[in-house]
């Protein structure tokens, strides 16, 4: 019986395995993997989704999408940083992994990877039920300097939105009760609207028909200008709050990945940025703007970014992992 | 009210294309498939037919996803049934009976029973869905960190004190199911817990390699060493096609504990978060502590089949309600259907009824109309099903093998999850030899982050307090019916131990 089990086993094993072959030539030679380190469904995904509606025509290959999710992010991050350096496996993510670097919870951050080119810049929006009694982020904080330790802040722990409230933190000398959520936008979303929780920040993507609904209210954006999807809303920035936050996406290759195959790759990105029918979809479909930076220029984007999120790491009190 | 109606009026048409109608049997073929075969998923089966839908119309695409959804979900009880492996979560308490069942050589009634319960609960959780979505979406939000947690307390005690077995010996199963959850980041603040420097451990132990090692694995090693020729008795392929429909007196019998277990199933469902594989076990547990014959439950009885797979169907339009009333998928096939939606332009959400009322209404629709589906399909595929897993073992367990591994793979592409299924294949193995039960194990794995992220979020948001697990109302309602079934379940025991005493 054993014996049997055991020579079946093998031969489905065999057959399974015959039909999985590649064959290597001129670098794109294959579909190329994009990992998006979040589950299947949320913003990156549909955005994946949609490049990959488009790519074939400025590559001559197609993307293959992969979710893998967890840990925030870090386990689709690591999955390409030990991945092969051969161009056919791509990461898609944003600033979580400066976040979760900074605050302990991996070991590594974008310089580890080789960083190829920007693709999709979204904003983050502070938001609020409809029936609260401020009407911009600027009346919260007033507010909580009065009666501090009685409005309920959410963020996730060490996540981007975590980074983002400090600054309210900062300037309140901590007048905000912090309530911890379990991850993703949805569940601080939800939250809110059931009133355990009084107001958080989001991308803004994510809550669009909310506010078109009433559903929630928005107190301020957190880009430098107004945002083109919700022009009536404020910046924190303009409202005195020094809190400048864009959620920016982009594509990163494994260490050690050739510079060419990078270049091949970051100027298809660039190309399909220019197709207006593409723009248009991640527009409609995300709330989301297409914005290409070549390597050179995304590399110095990040160096400056992560700049910024360190300097707001350490006056939180956090202590990045050691490498 | 008016949306039945409108379901009817617009959305009954628009699932009666000759194409779209296709594409609703094709879905629901190829969910049952998936949901029938241990180690595929309907979470699996939605995912990979989501490129297709690119190609096709926002109702054709949408009609496709929810008929594999509905299939699915409800395919699990094909292998709960003739194998003794759940295909999912949602069906761990069908195995107790309709395994005895099937091996007493009545595979095709506890087949039928099965089927017709899935069909019944799934039939009634579209119709409140439609009926009354946005309104229940909308209460199920007050339900704070606090009730999820004292919901979270009661699926534990259910679990060790109505499922049969030790009450001790359960307790030990959560413990380490509840240890085993905590591997991996934190819910609340992402630091990685008992790693052990082992980097893939950090997004913690996946769903699904776990289930499958748990109880397909185990089963197989435990069928290899086992005396019998074939897993499915062969004298069960001659079942006759009326067999399969279950008696009438069987749900006459079982009206009360259906209806109770629809609304266990569909209130659940509607919590995002904790879905099917809550509802089954406390279903059954319901079932188990309200009947009049509790000591014959697990041997092969109709009452705890109805229970489970009722509830796990009504959970499903449960599910159904915050995604479509407020864009909040409640569990991972739900996040992807959010994707599908998405994918087609359309956001689900508070303005889905007023932008895209019409859509709504025909996937409304095509989930009635796959639940119609499903019953035709199933009698069919049932006897498929029954006629191919009667061969003997030999044949069966090694490819049932490659399927659980491919499963494992699958999920993340990463051979660390097959290995996890192994570990676990061996572990669900020696833990039964013990005489321990590997359901608690299961459902504290999937309720534990639940019920710690609520907790601690809980506690963030009353600085610290623990009170208000005590003076939320809905909380101590669910904690005193906690310690209602723990009481009942011990004395159910007692009275047990004392009738094999006095041999009655």
């Amino acid at each position: 019986m054993v014996k049997r089990f055991c020579s079946l086993f093998l031969l489905s094993i065999t057959l399974v395995l015959l039909t999985s072959f590649a064959f290597a030539a001129e670098y794109p030679a294959q579909p190329i993997k994009v990992v998006v380190p979040y589950a299947a469904g949320g913003t990156s995904d549909i955005q994946t989704r949609i490049m990959s509606k488009y790519i074939k025509e400025y590559l001559g290959q197609d993307f293959v999408i992969v979710n893998i999710s967890g840990a925030g992010g870090g386990i689709g991050n690591r999955e390409v940083l030990n991945a092969a350096p051969d161009g056919y496996t791509v990461l898609f993510q944003h600033q979580s992994m400066f976040s979760n670097y900074l605050t302990g919870v991996s070991d590594f951050t974008y310089n580890d990877f080789a960083p190829v080119c920007l693709a999709i810049r979204t904003n983050r929006i502070f938001v609020t039920r409809p029936d609260a009694p401020w009407n911009n982020l600027k009346d919260v904080v007033e507010d909580a300097k009065k009666r501090p330790g009685q409005i309920r802040l959410g963020a996730e722990i060490g996540a981007t939105s975590h980074f983002q409230v400090m600054p309210l933190q900062i300037m309140t000398n901590n007048a905000f009760v912090l309530t911890a959520s379990k991850g993703g936008d949805m569940d601080r979303i939800t939250k809110i609207m059931g009133s355990h929780m009084d107001l958080s920040v989001v991308a803004l993507s994510s809550v669009v028909s909310y506010l078109k609904s009433g559903e929630l209210k928005a107190l301020a954006v957190t880009s430098a200008e107004r945002d083109p999807f919700l022009p009536d809303v404020p910046t924190a920035k303009e409202l005195g709050i020094d809190a400048v936050f864009m959620q920016d996406t982009g594509f990163y290759m494994p260490p050690k990945t050739p510079e060419n195959i990078v270049a091949v790759f970051s100027k298809a990105i660039g190309e399909m940025s220019k197709n207006e029918a593409y723009v248009k979809e991640i527009e409609e479909k995300t709330f989301s703007q297409v914005r290409y930076m070549d390597t050179e220029e995304f590399v110095k984007f990040l160096e400056e970014d992560f700049k910024y999120w360190s300097r707001l790491a350490k006056e939180a009190g956090f202590e990045p992992a050691k490498k | 009210m008016g949306s039945l109606v409108q379901v009817l009026t617009v959305g009954f048409p628009a699932t009666f294309q000759p194409l779209t109608f296709l594409l609703l049997v094709l879905g629901v073929f190829w969910g049952m498939i998936f949901g029938a075969i241990p180690g595929l998923t309907a979470a699996m089966g939605v995912a990979l037919a989501i490129p297709f839908t690119f190609f096709m119309s926002a109702v054709d695409g949408l009609t496709l996803l929810t008929g594999i959804w509905v299939g699915g979900v409800s395919g699990g009880f094909i292998s709960a049934c003739l194998l003794n492996m759940p295909g999912t979560p949602s069906s761990i308490t069908t195995c107790f009976d309709g395994y005895p069942m099937s091996r007493k050589g009545k595979s095709g009634q506890a087949l039928g029973i099965a089927l017709t319960s899935s069909v019944i609960g799934g039939l009634l959780g579209v119709l409140v869905l439609m009926t009354l979505a946005p309104f229940i979406a909308r209460q199920a939000l007050k339900f704070g960190p606090f009730e999820y947690f004292s919901l979270g307390v009661l699926a534990f005690v259910a679990v060790s004190s109505m499922l049969g077995g030790s009450i001790w010996r359960n307790l030990a199963g959560l413990a380490v199911g509840l240890a085993i959850s905590s591997i991996g980041a934190d819910p609340i603040s992402g630091i990685p817990r008992l790693c052990f420097g082992i980097s893939e451990l950090q997004g913690g132990i996946a769903l699904l390699p776990l289930l499958v090692g748990l109880f397909c694995v185990s089963e197989i090693i435990e069928d290899i060493g086992a005396e019998m020729e074939a897993i499915v008795p062969p004298e069960a392929r001659k079942v006759k096609f009326r067999e399969l429909l279950p008696p009438l007196e069987v749900f006459k019998d079982n009206f009360a504990n259906l209806i109770r277990s629809f609304i266990i199933g569909l209130t659940i469902g509607i919590f995002p978060g904790i879905g099917g594989a809550t509802s089954n076990v406390i279903a059954y547990g319901m079932a188990k502590s309200s009947s009049k014959h509790p000591e014959k439950f697990g041997t092969g009885i109709p009452d705890g089949l109805i229970a489970s797979e009722a509830a796990n169907n009504a959970s499903i339009g449960g599910a159904f309600i915050p995604l479509v009333a407020l864009g909040i998928p409640g569990d991972a096939v739900t996040a992807i259907l959010l994707g599908g939606f998405m994918i087609h332009g359309i956001n689900p959400g508070p303005l889905l009824f007023r932008y895209s009322a019409d859509l709504v209404y025909a996937v409304f629709s095509a989930q009635f109309w796959a639940n119609v589906v499903m019953f035709a399909m199933g009698l069919f595929l049932i006897k498929l099903f029954i006629y191919s897993l009667s061969f003997p073992k030999r044949f069966l367990l090694p490819i049932i093998a490659v399927s659980c591994i491919l499963g494992a793979f699958a999920l993340n592409n990463r051979l660390f999850d097959i290995w996890v299924l192994v570990f676990f294949g061996i572990f669900g193995y020696a833990w039964n030899k013990m005489g321990f039960s590997l359901v608690p194990v299961l459902v504290a794995f999937v309720l534990g982050p639940v019920v710690e992220a609520n907790l601690r979020q809980g506690l963030t948001e009353s600085a610290g307090s623990f009170l208000p697990i005590f003076t939320r109302p809905i909380s101590l309602g669910l904690l005193i019916a906690a310690v209602a079934l723990f009481l009942l379940g011990r004395y159910l025991q007692i009275i047990m131990k004392r009738r094999r005493v006095s041999g009655i």
